[in-house]
C-alpha cells in the first residue's frame, strides 16, 4: 500500500514538474518571440526611415535662373565653338577619332554622356586631338526611335551633340512615352541657334532614317551587343573596339585609350 | 536526452551555415561588379543593369551589395558563437534582413521596374536564414523530455537508492 501510494505521490510530482517545465518553457519562448518581434518592428521602423530618405531627394538636376531645362547653359558653353557637322564633333584633321554607339535611353549611355564626355571633350576635342562621331541605335524601344530622330535631324544643322547632351541630362523613365513631341520641343529649344520647327519637320526625311539604319549595322557588324560601345582609332585608319564588353567607361581609361592612340598616330 | 532535438538542431545549423555561404557569394559577385564598374552577368534584357544604375542602388553612400555582403558575413560568425544570445542574434539579423530585402524587392517592382535576379536569388536566400534561424532561436533545449521514452522510471528514484 505504502509504495503504491508513494509511487502516485512521485507520479504526482514528476507531472507536476513536468507541467513547470512545460510553463516555463512555454514562457521563455513568449519571451524570445516577443525579442524578435521588437527586432522585426525596430527593422521595419529603419526601412521606412531609409524609403522616406532616398524617395525625398531625388538626384534629377533642377533648371537653373534662365534656363528652359537642366544643364542647357553648361551644355550650350560646352560646345561653342568647336566645329560640328552631321554626326561628328572636334577638328575634322583630328589625328584620332571615337565612334559612340549609344541609345538614348540608355543609362549607362546617359552616365557615359554627363560623367566622361565633358571631360574628354576639355581635354582632347578642343585642343583639335580627337574627333568624335555619335552612331545612334535604338534598341530598347519606341521613344529611344523619337529621341534619335530628332537627333539626327538636329545634326542636319549640326547641332547634334548639344542635343544628345540635353536628352541625357533629361532622360526619363524607360520607355514610359515620355518621348512626346513636346518633350523634343523643349530639348530642342533649350539648343542655342537650333530653328525646332525646322528640326521637326526634317524628322521625316528619308536620309536620317538612312542613317539611323547604317548606324545600327555598324553596331552589329562590329559585334556590340550593349551600349555604350565605342570604336577608336586613327582618322581614316583601323578602328578598335575601345574597352570590353560590360567594362564601364571612366575619365581616366577613355583618356588611356585616347593617349595611347595618339602616341601611335605621331 | 534530447537526441531527436540535438539532430534537428545540428540540422538547422548546417542549413543556415549553407544558406549564409550562398548568401555571401550573391553579395560578393554584386559588391565586385558594383567597384570595377561592371555589369552583372543577367538572363532577363537589362534588368540588373537598371537596378544597379538606378539611385536607389546605394544608401546613405554605401553600396547595397556592400550591406548585404556585411550582414551575410556577421550572420555566419553568429552561427559559430555557441549560446542562446547568439542564436537571437542570428535570428534577429535575419529578420532585419528580410524586412530589407522586402523594401528592396518592391523597388525594383514598383520603382525601379526592373528585375535582378540575382537580387530576387539573395532576398530568397534571406527569407529561408530568417525562417530556419526563427525556428532554431524558439526552440528550447530539452523540450522533447516529454516524449514518453524520455520520462524517467520509478526505478530510478532517488529515495530507492542507498543513502
Amino acid at each position: 500500500m505504502a509504495d503504491s501510494s508513494d509511487t502516485r505521490k512521485e507520479r504526482r510530482a514528476t507531472a507536476r514538474a513536468e507541467r513547470d517545465r512545460v510553463a516555463e518553457a512555454a514562457q521563455t519562448r513568449r519571451q524570445r518571440l516577443w525579442i524578435l518581434g521588437g527586432v522585426l518592428a525596430l527593422a521595419v521602423v529603419v526601412v521606412a526611415v531609409i524609403a522616406i530618405a532616398s524617395s525625398g531627394g531625388d538626384d534629377k538636376p533642377t533648371a537653373k535662373k534662365g534656363e528652359i531645362i537642366p544643364g542647357q547653359i553648361e551644355t550650350n558653353a560646352r560646345f561653342a565653338g568647336i566645329p560640328q557637322r552631321g554626326i561628328t564633333v572636334g577638328d575634322p584633321d583630328a589625328p584620332v577619332t571615337l565612334v559612340e554607339f549609344a541609345d538614348l535611353q540608355c543609362p549607362f549611355c546617359r552616365d557615359y554622356s554627363t560623367n566622361v564626355m565633358p571631360t574628354i571633350v576639355d581635354r582632347y576635342v578642343r585642343t583639335g586631338k580627337l574627333k568624335m562621331e555619335f552612331r545612334n541605335v535604338s534598341f530598347i524601344g519606341n521613344d529611344s526611335l523619337r529621341g534619335a530622330q530628332m537627333a539626327a535631324a538636329a545634326g542636319l544643322q549640326n547641332k547634334l551633340w548639344q542635343y544628345i547632351d540635353l536628352f541625357y541630362l533629361n532622360q526619363g523613365e524607360e520607355n514610359s512615352g515620355y518621348v512626346s513631341d513636346e518633350f523634343l520641343t523643349r530639348i530642342g529649344r533649350a539648343v542655342r541657334g537650333l530653328d525646332v520647327q525646322q528640326a521637326m519637320d526634317d524628322r521625316a526625311l528619308p536620309s536620317i532614317q538612312r542613317g539611323l539604319t547604317e548606324a545600327q549595322t555598324e553596331w552589329t557588324v562590329a559585334g556590340f551587343s550593349g551600349t555604350p560601345a565605342f570604336l577608336l582609332g586613327p582618322t581614316g585608319g583601323r578602328m578598335e573596339a575601345m574597352l570590353g564588353e560590360g567594362v564601364a567607361p571612366t575619365a581616366d581609361n577613355v583618356s588611356q585609350a585616347i593617349e595611347a592612340k595618339l602616341t601611335a598616330a605621331r | 536526452m534530447g537526441d531527436r532535438t540535438d539532430r534537428t538542431d545540428r540540422m538547422l545549423h548546417r542549413a543556415l551555415v549553407v544558406l549564409a555561404l550562398v548568401g555571401i557569394g550573391i553579395a560578393s559577385y554584386l559588391t565586385y561588379v558594383h567597384y570595377e564598374g561592371l555589369s552583372p552577368i543577367c538572363a532577363v534584357g537589362h534588368g540588373c543593369e537598371r537596378v544597379q544604375a538606378s539611385r536607389y542602388a546605394k544608401v546613405g553612400g554605401v553600396p547595397v551589395p556592400l550591406i548585404g555582403l556585411v550582414g551575410y558575413v556577421a550572420i555566419l560568425i553568429s552561427l559559430f558563437v555557441r549560446g542562446e544570445v547568439a542564436r537571437l542574434a542570428t535570428a534577429g539579423m535575419a529578420i532585419g534582413g528580410f524586412a530589407f530585402s522586402v523594401y528592396l524587392t518592391s523597388l525594383e517592382l514598383f520603382e525601379i521596374h526592373a528585375i535582378c535576379q540575382w537580387c530576387v536569388g539573395s532576398a530568397i536566400v534571406m527569407t529561408a536564414i530568417a525562417v530556419l534561424a526563427t525556428i532554431r532561436a524558439l526552440r528550447i533545449p530539452g523540450e522533447d523530455l516529454t516524449e514518453p521514452e524520455d520520462l524517467p522510471t520509478p526505478m530510478g528514484d532517488p529515495e530507492g537508492e542507498p543513502a
